[in-house]
């Protein structure tokens, strides 16, 4: 039995404590999937609560347990999408996003400084951007994959389309991040 | 095979799973056969290995949880039931208090309390007749000047019958002083 199915266990038995170890144990992994697909951390932050909300108001509903991982990921996925909406009608997740210009800063004074803190900022930059020049699909299917390391199965499931979809979508999204990348001039 | 056809395989080279099929030993023989598509595959797998540049991060504040944070209070702080208890005895005291229009008085040997809650008229050994009332009535009428419609006038009259109803004593009395001053005249 794994952490995730026992802390499970006690809250549905009525141990609100099993709730508590549930939110410690994903919630880092739900805050980087909405980093990743969203390109902002506050707004990551505000979906990693909302998802636990919505999975405190919902999970007694959960028939299978060991389905959790594949159903939180769907819900944060769903949060992500209103909150993109919310935010602005206009914009969807497919749109590309542009960094803040906190994080533009801070870069570049580590830049300047010439340590190496500034290579790691100036490669997450480079791969935030070219993650977000890609589809809503694509790039769900890049950071399910490489970021949270589901199998191709679990990245289908999640995604609720058929495995070849799921290959498709990861394929093409990896092409376009790779060309995305040699635009900015990262050689791949 | 023609390499477009396959390019979309190479998800199945570039993540080998345990427990999903091999990829076919045909895509293998065309990617040892075409230096394209073999460039291609080297090209996804150095991708690969940028993409981990972006490493996970720890959350900004940890998630709030409510009923959780609840229970962690009560278990904490078991005091504060007692402060929420004793705080909504004193509102229904105050709110009886004021209900009750009490009174405190500072006397030589500290302070008096006087409610009016459960205080009642004493009834008056005294009695009027239905003309005496009447005369009362007008006599209240005229000095507060306020308006009087002849409906209203009738509706005390009938009020007052209805007390002459309703209290026997008074009406004996009235009907022992109407014979009285009957008899002297």
């Amino acid at each position: 039995m794994t952490d995730t199915h026992r802390a499970l266990t006690r809250f549905l038995d009525g141990d609100e404590q099993g709730f508590t170890l549930l939110v410690r144990e994903w919630e880092g992994r739900i805050y980087n999937l909405a980093w990743r697909l969203l390109g902002n951390r506050e707004d990551a932050q505000d979906v990693v609560q909302e998802t636990f909300f919505a999975v405190f108001r919902s999970v007694r509903g959960l028939r299978d347990p060991r389905s959790f991982p594949t159903w939180l990921y769907r819900i944060t996925l769903n949060q992500c999408r209103a909150r993109w909406r919310r935010r602005s009608p206009e914009l969807s997740l497919d749109q590309p996003v542009q960094g803040t210009e906190g994080e533009a800063e801070v870069s570049h004074q580590f830049a300047a400084e010439g340590s190496g803190a500034a290579v790691l900022l100036e490669t997450r930059d480079l791969i935030r951007k070219a993650l977000m020049s890609t589809s809503e699909d694509h790039r769900t299917a890049i950071i399910l994959k490489e970021y949270l390391g589901l199998s191709l199965e679990e990245v289908a499931q999640v995604m609720d389309c058929p495995l070849s979809t799921a290959k498709s979508r990861l394929y093409h999204g990896l092409k376009g991040v790779q060309q995305s990348l040699r635009k900015l001039g990262v050689g791949v | 095979m023609r390499c477009d056809e396959i390019r979309e395989r190479f998800v199945d080279l570039l993540y080998e799973e345990r427990g999903t099929p091999p990829a076919s030993p045909e895509l293998k023989a065309h990617i040892d056969s075409c230096p394209r598509c073999r460039k291609e595959l080297d090209e996804l797998k150095g991708l690969r290995g940028v993409l981990r540049g972006w490493e996970d991060e720890q959350p900004l504040r940890p998630v709030w949880i409510p009923e959780a944070a609840q229970e962690f209070v009560r278990r904490r702080f078991p005091f504060l039931r007692v402060v929420r208890y004793a705080g909504i005895a004193a509102l229904v005291f105050l709110a009886f208090l004021a209900v009750s229009n009490a009174e405190f008085t500072r006397t030589s040997d500290g302070f008096t309390f006087k409610t009016h809650a459960f205080a009642r008229e004493e009834p008056s050994g005294e009695y009027c007749t239905k003309a005496e009332m009447l005369k009362i009535v007008k006599e209240a009428i005229r000095d507060s000047e306020a308006y009087m419609t002849e409906s209203t006038y009738r509706q005390v009259n009938a009020a007052l019958d209805l007390i002459d109803k309703q209290m026997g004593r008074e009406l004996q009395y009235v009907r022992s002083r109407y014979s009285q001053s009957k008899t002297k005249n």
